[in-house]
């Protein structure tokens, strides 16, 4: 390990004094509560049960739900890197062993079929299973696109599958590429990477289907180092950018008429263990930050955002379940099993 | 027994309906520089949460909630250490903010120093004396050096009496950047034509730091009439055991040199 691995990645906006409904108010005599406006939540650290010894992780990357209402963890411990809870943080199930770079988890629902896709920041692939783990197909580097000479260039971080079947993987800590793929792993293009103009990215660290207005579904892609999000048409052309100040954006999830996303850190306290979670609205407007502050708009743009309270590390993924709790994975916190949120 | 009893205490203490008592993170400040020349320098500290507040001194003691309340821009007119804590009720107190502001000292020719690592080699050639700095960015302002040796050969453009030598170091050791082990400071002496030493500090890093700016000041016990200083920097060679990445070379940044 040298000090650029061991590294992640300031200026600060004046934020201006505005106090929303709550920001961390208290309920029940001194309970913090979490949250902003109709957002607002109790938070539980202990949610998982799980014995460390027995059922280890390392860094908690990603987290979905399933069909059947199980919470899926992934982590890049090869013991157990896909640990399955149900809702009560009771461990129900747990599998893979060869995932030793385990980052991307996204769920798809494939003809009624619950599968899983998985990407590997060490084995540069991206790794699809059932539910089970059974490997259902491997995208290896795509040297299709001519932009790669080798495997190790490319670290995919994040997937989406589009209602067509149609894959989209983003190489968030390789070339910042998101390269499109039909349902079979064929290569279809690729767009986004780095260099100068709006279209380009850094750290494209994760993506998802916006689909709140049906008529304009688009891709949300996460450019993190730059604290934005980019949307694009399915065919790549960029529509335009959602700049997020002081927030290290990492994977957008939507549920209902809500994008929630896990800030892994804040621009103005970087290394610092300064992350929060965001909720913006269907219109882009952060309505809640989690752990932060809530930030006051000049036109279009929110000033910058930053952690107030200690209560995450790194946090790296929200997954939202079917009654609306959340669940907060994070990196690099210390092997910390994911907190659930509940709301109030 | 004692110890059982303080550790049940603090488990108490930092549990509140089941839930852990959460700190508050500390405020961001910003400021243009620490190094004071005629003009006064503003700080701006921000922090937005309701039921909180920043509280700071300047006197350098510890914040303390009976200490002012920032509500505009502080201005900064002499030395002064700025101590700065966010608090307030149902959580516990962010850790302290400190910013040390120091006079800009004696006019300065020129600073040659050896070549610093490669990220660093487009800096400005005046990076050690332009008067702006102190931040604990690393990315900002700073020369960072990767090697075991960097040599600062500071130029005055005439002769001065010379009392001290500060430098503005960083230490962030999260980020692998660490105070030298040993500062060795010489003057041009033009009557022999050769550098003389004037002292040197040992500086041991044997247990983890804040992450913070240190002014290391070099005084001259009776003064000397210089032109020309020299300071030698020894840098951590292999990051000692309790730090993850032990065994490493370390790395050594400097942003400041102020002579007075």
């Amino acid at each position: 390990m040298n000090r650029k691995q061991f590294l992640t990645q300031s200026s600060l906006a004046a934020a201006g004094i505005w106090c929303a409904p709550s920001l961390l108010t208290s309920l029940r005599g001194d309970e913090i509560i979490l949250g902003h406006n109709n957002k607002r939540y109790r938070i539980n650290t202990s949610w998982s049960t799980l014995d460390a010894a027995q059922y280890p992780v390392k860094d908690c990357h990603e987290m979905v739900q399933d069909k059947l209402g199980r919470i899926l963890l992934l982590t890049n411990e090869t013991k157990n890197n896909v640990i399955i809870y149900d809702k009560n943080g009771k461990l129900l199930d747990s599998w893979g062993h060869e995932y030793p770079g385990a980052h991307g988890l996204t769920l798809f629902n494939e003809n009624g079929e619950d599968v899983l896709f998985i990407c590997d920041n060490n084995r540069h692939q991206v790794i699809k299973t059932t539910i089970t783990g059974k490997v259902l197909l491997t995208l290896n580097y795509p040297k299709e696109t001519g932009e790669y000479t080798k495997e190790e260039e490319y670290i995919p971080t994040e997937t989406i599958i589009a209602p067509n079947g149609d894959i989209y993987v983003v190489d968030g800590y390789g070339k910042d590429f998101v390269i499109q793929y039909d349902l079979k792993g064929t290569y279809i293009r690729h767009f986004g990477g780095r260099g100068e103009g709006d279209k380009h990215i850094l750290n494209a660290h994760g993506i998802c289907i916006d689909n709140r207005d049906p008529g304009k579904p688009c891709l949300i892609v996460t450019s993190r180092v730059q604290n934005a999000f980019k949307r694009y048409n399915f065919d790549g052309t960029y529509i335009d950018t959602i700049p997020l100040p002081g927030a290290w954006v990492c994977r957008p999830v939507i549920k209902g008429n809500y994008l929630y996303v896990a800030v892994l850190q804040s621009n103005s306290r970087i290394d610092e263990k300064s992350g929060f979670v965001l909720i913006l609205d269907k219109n882009y407007r952060v309505v809640a930050n989690l752990g932060g502050n809530l930030p006051t708009y000049t036109g279009s743009t929110p000033q910058e955002m930053y952690q107030t309270v200690k209560v995450f590390q790194y946090p790296h993924d929200v997954c939202i379940d079917d009654e609306e709790n959340l669940y907060i994975a994070q990196w690099n916190s210390g092997h910390v099993y994911p907190y659930k949120l509940s709301p109030v | 027994m004692r110890a059982r009893f303080m550790v049940f205490f603090i488990f108490i203490y930092t549990m509140n309906n089941g839930q852990p008592v959460f700190q508050l993170a500390p405020p961001t400040l910003k400021y243009s520089t620490v190094f004071l020349t005629a003009s006064p320098v503003p700080v701006e500290m921000i922090f937005n949460q309701p039921g909180a507040a920043i509280h700071y001194t300047m006197n350098g003691k510890e914040s303390a909630t009976t200490d002012p309340i920032y509500h505009s821009p502080v201005l900064i007119r002499k030395k002064t250490i700025l101590k700065v804590k966010t608090m307030g009720k149902d959580f516990l107190s962010s850790e302290t903010v400190t910013v040390s502001f120091v006079p800009a000292g004696k006019a300065i020719k020129k600073i040659i120093y050896s070549p610093p690592h490669e990220s660093y080699a487009n800096s400005r050639p005046d990076i050690l004396n332009d008067d702006t700095g102190g931040s604990t960015n690393y990315r900002k302002n700073w020369l960072g050096f990767e090697r075991d040796t960097a040599q600062i050969d500071i130029e005055l453009g005439k002769k001065e009496t010379v009392r001290s030598v500060m430098l503005d170091l960083l230490q962030d050791e999260g980020s692998w950047i660490f105070l030298p082990t040993r500062i060795e400071m010489s003057y041009f002496d033009d009557r022999s034509n050769s550098w003389k030493p004037t002292g040197n500090r040992v500086l041991v890093a044997d247990k983890p730091s804040p992450k913070q700016t240190v002014q290391e000041e070099m005084k001259l016990p009776m003064g000397v009439q210089a032109d020309k200083l020299r300071l030698v920097l020894l840098s951590v060679k292999r990051i000692p055991d309790w730090h993850a990445g032990r065994g490493n070379h370390g790395w050594l940044f400097i942003d400041e040199i102020k002579v007075y």
